[in-house]
Parts: C-alpha cells; structure tokens; sequence
C-alpha cells in the first residue's frame, strides 16, 4: 500500500497530492499534520490553502520538492542565514516576473518556509542594491509623489548614508 | 481527512493587485529585506517616494540600526528605539573604524598647555 498524502487545495480548488516529507518543508503544515494526526497519517490528509492560487502554490511546492532532502543553515543562526549567498538553483527558480516573485515570497512568509522567503529577500534586495532612486522608481514601477523640494530635503537628510 | 482552515478567503492574490505604484510586500518581509541592505541602498530607496520613505522609517533604519548599534557608557537606561542621531553617529563611528579614518577627540579635561609648550614642535603654535 502506498503512503498517504497530503493534498494541498488552493483558493481556485485545485487540489496537489505531495509526499509528507515535500508538505513538511512549511513549518506551518508540518506543525498542522503533527498536531491532527498524533499517531502519525493513516490515510490522505487534505488541507485547504485558501491564501493562494493554484499558480502560485505550484511554483511553493516545485521549489518544496526540488529541496525535499536539503539542509540549510541552523534556523537560529542569523549571520549564517544573512550571509549565504544565494543558491543557484533558487536564483533560477526565481527569475520570475515581479507579481509572481511577491506572491511566492507572500506565499513563504504566510506557510513559513524560512529558506524560500530568505531567497527571495535576497533576490529583491540584489534588485535594490547600487541603483539610484530613479533607477529604483523604475524596477519597482514607483511614481514619485514628493514635492521638488522635498525631495531636495530628503537627499540632504539621507546625505550621511553616501559615504561608503 | 480534511481540515478547514479559518483563515478569511481573500480576494484573489489580494496585494498584487495595485503594483501600479507598489512594494506590495508585507512588513516583515520588508524587514528581512532591508536586513540585507546597506545605508546608502536604504537611504536611496527612502528617496523614491513618500510610500517608500514611510516603509523605510518603519523598517529600514531600525534595521541599520540594529546592525550600526554600539555600546556607548551612559547611566541612562538603555533606549528601546534609536533616534536617528543616534543611528548617523554609530554609523559614522563603525565606518570610521572599519576604514580607519579614526580622529581622536578629547573626552577628559583640558591638556596642561605647559606640556605642550614644552615640546619644541609646538613652540610655533604657541609661542
């Protein structure tokens, strides 16, 4: 007999039927199952995901199943996890247009997925980084709604943070 | 078996929809963000406008803060926000350190001018 799923709905019904060892990677479907089931799964356990599409939790799960068997840093290891650089596979993974890159990293945060959501915070910060405001405005599609001369202010407040 | 989560359906990909002038990132994802960024990315994102320089204030200079934070010998209690002189001060005192540009600065009671007078390299300073 095969090992029960866990099957995974989205907001739009779809359902995805992964291995535990693949759901467990969200410590917030991990605590779930551990909690309902003390005695460990018996059978197919379905669990609603109404915070997100179907597109969107199909990009989690590929990435949940691409790292079923990696390990990562200690979660208590702050400077480790400020350090790392970014995994190759997951830079990959997530040259996706920007929508999609806020909902996956939604999506992380929401299912706590700590090693996706640091990916993608670097990935937003590697956008974010060396560029000027107005490059910023652009990536970012930002309208700038300050007065001349507030923006004049600004950049004199933020003069201090220029010397590198 | 099926559960039912409680949470409140959202509209579909709710905070997606109003990219047209947006950083539609929760706050603490923010946070994590800005973890990664140093003072001159932060200040430069905080010019790009008044949503950004509100995020920023929010979360990009606490976070600096936290990483320029320094021990500094008060018989205050210790704050439980820096202020932004704070924050400009630590980080001008950690790059200072950091690239050597060190300046001493007297913090103790004026020099004897007599020792000073005594050293004939400073003899034309005070004659």
């Amino acid at each position: 007999m095969s090992e029960p799923k866990v099957i995974l709905v989205s907001f739009d019904d779809e359902k995805f039927p992964v291995d535990v060892q693949v759901a467990e990677k969200s410590v917030l479907i991990k605590n779930m199952i551990n909690d309902l089931n003390p005695d460990g799964l018996q059978e197919d356990f379905e669990i609603p995901i109404p915070m997100l599409r179907s597109t969107v939790l199909a990009k989690v799960l590929e990435w949940c199943e691409h790292h079923r068997n990696s390990e990562f840093p200690d979660d208590d290891d702050d400077d480790a996890k400020k350090t790392a650089p970014i995994d190759e596979w997951d830079k990959n993974f997530l040259k996706v247009d920007q929508e999609m890159l806020y909902e996956i990293m939604q999506a992380a945060n929401y299912l706590n997925i700590r090693q996706l959501l640091d990916s993608g915070c670097k990935t937003v910060a590697e956008m974010i980084k060396n560029k000027s405001p107005e490059e910023l405005r652009r990536t970012f599609n930002i309208v700038n709604d300050f007065s001349p001369e507030e923006e004049a202010a600004i950049r004199r407040e933020n003069e201090w943070a220029e010397d590198r | 078996m099926a559960i039912l989560m409680d949470t409140p359906a959202p509209e579909s990909h709710e905070h997606t929809q109003d990219t047209e002038n947006d950083l539609p990132l929760d706050l603490d994802i923010w946070r994590a963000v800005c973890d990664q960024l140093d003072a001159q990315d932060i200040a430069r994102l905080s010019q790009s406008s008044r949503k950004a320089s509100h995020l920023i204030d929010a979360v990009g200079w606490p976070s600096l803060a936290h990483r320029y934070r320094l021990h500094h010998v008060t018989v205050d209690a210790p704050r439980e926000a820096h202020s932004h002189s704070l924050l400009k001060y630590n980080f001008a005192v950690t790059k200072a350190l950091r690239d050597r540009r060190v300046l001493a600065k007297q913090v103790g009671p004026s020099w004897d001018k007599g020792a000073v007078l005594n050293d004939p390299a400073h003899s034309q300073i005070y004659p």
